[in-house]
């Protein structure tokens, strides 16, 4: 629940972590199933704690992908059967897109222009918010997402689902430098990540035992390759180099190019959530530009940010006018 | 009124009631680019002469049938149900078939499940999923067959074909599950919200597969 300004009233997070567990991944077709018996259940909660009625609720804010679409369809439909049936305004939006307009729970004066980079479990995607309200993808994963790179490596180092948080928990015991993983290198801004992984995978098995304190350090140095390259693609588009290798800056957004050029970077997704991300984040960014991660709690995938996409989508296109379908490949628009 | 919401089948249908009268109804057969069903039903429930504040009770076929379009019709279904506060009903699917066979409802009903699979239900059983081979062993040597699509029964088991009810003698979707849904909502228990779950006849492949596992 999410009032002007925007203001956080009430953030119900019912996560499917425990369903999916004893798979080592997310099983769709379980997710689907469980979506369906939770989603009012929460949906009340989310009113409950905000202490407030139907009758005061303004509009609703429904994701309309990407993403899975046996779950997208559960929410697409609910939302606008709710808003139907209570005379309320519909505003689809953009999960991807939400993942940065989160940042304005943090700084409600937060405007573009504004560099992002989303980090999840399906994405990792270097953008600009533009001026004029727009995003622009500037650089994507050319194979496995940065979330899933932890969740393969978790699953390499025969930790548990979900990875992320296995390994960050696991690395706090661990030397970081203790091996120099490849860095990836996929050309322009976009990023790789099986390289690393296969390097994981190589060192585990010239291994003939390992032990807590290798693990910790090959779980530290595998984290670090990741971390360094999530950060250096941002740099990177701080800074363009000078044969001119990246996307130039789109017209209207100016003063790219020099030091301090973006005033404000956000990091959001699930994998913002990862300790050593966010503090090697602040060492390398935060004299450059404003850095915003989120709260934790606002990187994961939660329903605030879609009340605050809601909100920026209602200023930018007003509702949307007709039903609508759900849109699994759906990207920032 | 009471609106009723079959999404589970090739043939969809919906239906608003005023007690036992059809106040107004449509059909249409699934597609793939087709407008969202929350359209139609606005349309429908407009041309039933009310609005949202009217309805009364909401049911949805629970399947077995389509994935996406059960997901559909259940949230559809449920959605409106909360933010009306009024009863919600989940309605097996292939009874609502079986009411489609003019004059008295057919004993079984088949709808096809893909992959060389076959949903069956007669009276009195619950709902199987089956390989189409063993659909001959199973079926009654007399019995009056509904399947979906029509005139499937030809392919899955031919020397049975003649037990099927021919297309000319079915009735409308929406007229099936008229019938179905003054049943449901005069007889049975609405359901609470953590309930609304499609009828599964089988379990999520990856349970299936963890369960197998040594
Ligand atoms: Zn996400």
């Amino acid at each position: 629940m999410v009032g002007d300004g925007p203001r956080l009233l009430s953030n119900v997070i019912r996560s499917q972590d425990a369903l999916h567990a004893p798979y080592g991944g997310v099983v769709p077709e379980l997710a689907a199933r469980a979506h369906l018996q939770t989603l009012v259940p929460v949906i009340e909660r989310a009113l409950e704690e905000a202490g407030t009625r139907w009758e005061q609720i303004d509009a609703v804010g429904v994701t309309r992908g990407p993403g899975l679409i046996g779950c997208l369809l559960v929410g697409v439909n609910l939302g606008q059967a709710i808003a139907w049936a209570r005379g309320l305004p519909v505003i689809g939006v953009s999960h991807l897109a939400a993942h940065v307009y989160a940042a304005l729970l943090e700084d409600e004066q937060l405007r573009p222009p504004v560099l992002g980079l989303v980090v999840s479990g399906g994405h990792s995607d270097l953008i600009r918010w533009q001026a004029n309200g727009e995003i622009a993808v500037i650089g994507r994963t050319r194979d496995d997402a940065a979330g899933e790179a932890f969740d393969k490596g978790a699953r390499i180092l025969g930790l548990p689902f979900p990875g992320g948080p296995a390994i960050d928990k696991l690395a706090a015991s661990g030397d970081p430098k203790a091996v120099a993983f490849p860095r990836p290198r996929a050309p322009g801004l976009d990023f790789s990540f099986s390289g690393v992984k296969t390097a994981l995978l190589y060192e585990v098995r010239k291994r003939k035992t390992i032990s807590e304190q290798e693990r910790a350090d090959l779980a530290a140095s595998y984290q670090e390759a990741i971390v360094d390259a999530l950060l250096q693609r941002v740099e990177a588009a701080i800074f363009p180099s000078p044969s001119g290798q990246f996307p130039p800056p789109l017209a209207g957004e100016g003063r790219v190019g020099a030091v301090g050029s973006w005033q404000t970077i956000v990091i959001g997704g699930g994998v913002a959530r990862n300790r050593r991300l966010r503090e090697v984040a602040q060492a390398r960014l935060g004299h450059l530009a404003r850095l915003i991660i989120p709260a934790p709690e606002l990187c994961t995938d939660n329903a605030a940010m879609i009340g605050v996409a809601a909100l920026i989508e209602w200023d930018r296109r007003g509702p949307d006018p007709a039903p609508f379908d759900a849109d699994p490949s759906l990207g920032f628009g | 009124m009471r609106l009723a919401i079959d999404t589970s089948g090739v043939d969809q249908a919906m239906v608003v009631l005023d007690a036992r009268r059809v106040l107004a109804a449509e059909d249409w057969v699934r597609r793939r680019d087709d407008q969202p069903v929350l359209a139609r039903l606005e349309a429908l429930v407009k041309r039933a002469g009310g609005g949202p504040d009217d309805l009364e009770a909401v049911a949805a076929a629970r399947g077995p049938g389509s994935f996406t379009g059960l997901r559909v019709g259940l949230s559809l279904a449920a959605g409106l149900a909360y933010a009306r506060h009024v009863p919600l009903h989940l309605i097996d699917s292939l009874p609502i078939l079986a009411r489609r066979a003019n004059g008295d409802p057919a004993m079984v009903a088949l709808r096809d499940a893909g992959r060389a699979e076959v949903f069956t239900w007669r009276e009195g059983e619950p709902v199987r999923r089956m390989p189409v081979a063993e659909l001959a062993g199973w079926l009654p040597n007399s019995a009056r067959v509904i399947a979906e699509p029509a005139g499937m029964l030809a392919t899955w088991s031919p020397s049975q074909a003649h037990l099927e009810i021919p297309e000319a003698d079915r009735r409308r979707q929406s007229a099936a599950l008229a019938d179905s849904a003054i049943w449901t909502f005069e007889s049975q228990k609405p359901l609470r919200y953590d309930e609304v779950q499609a009828l599964y006849v089988q379990p999520a492949a990856a349970e299936e597969r963890a369960r197998k596992a040594p």
